[in-house]
């Protein structure tokens, strides 16, 4: 890696965290009494809840089911994305339904879902799963469309065959699109299983979110505000890396 | 000895009629440069000779059979189509899957390159590794859309040299598509000259005094005779 870019980074990484800290400090000095508990009094509250064990369980519970959901999701969106765009026929029958499926705000299909899967496990991964896999399917989808015309001539010229063509040439085009898939899926199968913890048997980080809202515990509930947050960047950056990973060729003399 | 033949070949792209009822014949090693104004469908030709395009009308034989591409002809490209996410050696290996391509790039002076992205090269070293593609299908025909029009002229003249020294190396019959009247001259055993709308074969000739100022005025009267011609009258 060039250290520019390591430089750069580290960089970002600085300003963002003293950004953190003057927010921070900000909402320390500002918070109204009584309201708002104090950045002091959610870290009392964090190291309480961690310490009881009570905050990791919670993540357990939550990041199995977003686990899950989200390799479900990867499962059945990659392979579906992929014949779409490569069987044009297929696609074209199947790409209306997908559209329509995705304009629907999941929440819809909750009371479906508790219908036919319970309040469990399997109905919590299902929400996570039906949010995640539509942004990966059309990010998929839309990556093999993409395919450069040009270089699929290139390859024809060579003698490659279809499967040669489509190894080399078609599926690696697709990748950065396919990463920028499962980092949208991945955001949003964090929110749903929020959903499902909330609308299904009240377990997990959202579980707790509810508990403590509705207690009014707002120290606890910024604990568990924060910890989504932390989950959610750490998804968020490492499915970045990836997309920088399968991109690396671009970089530009 | 005739190694492509081309008969009564016509192609249309919708309304527009691109190629009508062209023939044209060529000889096993000869260097043949297509010359004309843009529009004329040089191109167009050329993917037919390479078997990318099939033709509404007409044929085109190589050695008395339809082209296989990567087979009977390899090509190079305008605008290189090297694949972005593999090294120039990748890039060498995809026209000639499990072989050591080294030699190849060797010969187009990019050893140093071998496991240069594509993106970290330049326009000229893109162009050599894209040939060097071209080379490794070992293929006895080679085809050249113009291959070096993107290039700046110092470049491009030391790519005409460079080709000209590898395919003295290796039997080669090379079409060759330029709209440049110098680099035609520079490379050309024969010169066939296309005018546009349909494109049809207007003349042909050989290299020879006095031959680019008669090239030029021929160019320039298709350009005249045709407003939707196009004629960039670079020095190439």
């Amino acid at each position: 890696m060039p250290r520019r870019t390591c430089g750069n980074r580290a960089m970002i990484w600085a300003l963002r965290l003293g950004l953190m800290a003057g927010v921070v400090l900000l909402w320390e000095w500002w918070a109204p009494g009584g309201l708002l508990p104090t950045p002091g009094q959610v870290w009392h509250a964090g190291i309480g809840l961690a310490a009881e064990g009570r905050l990791w369980r919670a993540v357990g519970d939550s990041l199995s089911i977003y686990v899950a959901g989200m390799a479900s999701a990867a499962l059945v969106g990659i392979p579906l994305g992929l014949a779409m765009g490569s069987f044009r026929l297929f696609g074209r029958v199947v790409d209306v339904f997908v559209f329509a499926l995705a304009a629907t705000p999941r929440v819809a299909f909750i009371p479906l879902i508790i219908v036919l899967l319970g309040l469990g496990f399997q109905a919590k991964t299902f929400i996570v799963f039906l949010g995640a896999v539509m942004p990966v399917v059309l990010n998929t989808y839309a990556g093999v469309l993409a395919a450069d015309r040009d270089l699929i001539e290139m390859a024809r010229s060579t003698g490659a065959g279809r499967g040669r063509i489509w190894r080399h040439v078609v599926l690696p085009g697709a990748l950065p699109f396919l990463a920028t898939g499962l980092r949208l899926g991945a955001t949003i199968g964090l929110i749903n299983t929020v959903v499902a913890e909330l609308y299904t048997a009240v377990r997990g980080l959202g579980g707790l979110l509810a508990i403590y809202g509705n207690t009014f515990r707002m120290a606890e509930y910024f604990v568990i505000v924060a910890m989504l947050a932390t989950i959610g960047v750490i998804v968020t950056e490492a499915m970045r890396a990836v997309e920088a990973h399968l991109s690396r060729w671009r970089e530009e003399r | 000895m005739t190694h492509i033949r081309i008969e009564g070949l016509g192609h249309a792209f919708g309304a527009v009629t691109a190629l009508d009822g062209l023939d044209l014949t060529v000889r096993r090693g000869e260097f043949l440069v297509l010359l004309g104004p843009s529009g004329c469908g040089k191109t167009t030709l050329l993917r037919m000779i390479a078997g990318l395009l099939e033709p509404k009308a007409g044929r085109v034989l190589v050695d008395g059979h339809r082209p296989e591409p990567g087979h009977d002809t390899a090509m190079v490209f305008q605008n290189y189509r090297l694949i972005p996410w593999k090294t120039a050696r990748q890039n060498v290996e995809f026209a000639r899957p499990g072989t050591d391509v080294s030699g190849y790039l060797e010969m187009v002076g990019l050893s140093r390159f071998a496991d240069a992205f594509p993106g970290a090269l330049s326009g000229g070293m893109r162009q050599r590794v894209a040939l060097a593609r071209a080379l490794a299908a070992e293929a006895p025909i080679l085809l050249m859309d113009e291959p070096f029009a993107s290039l700046d002229a110092q470049t491009r003249e030391l790519m005409q040299g460079e080709l000209r020294r590898l395919i003295a190396t290796r039997p080669s019959t090379v079409v060759f598509v330029t709209h440049g009247v110098d680099e035609a001259l520079a490379l050309a055993d024969r010169i066939v000259l296309m005018s546009p709308r349909p494109g049809r074969i207007a003349e042909e000739v050989r290299p020879g005094p006095g031959m680019r100022e008669y090239l030029w005025q021929r160019l320039r009267e298709m350009v005249l005779n045709d407003p939707g011609s196009d004629f960039y009258g670079r020095e190439g």
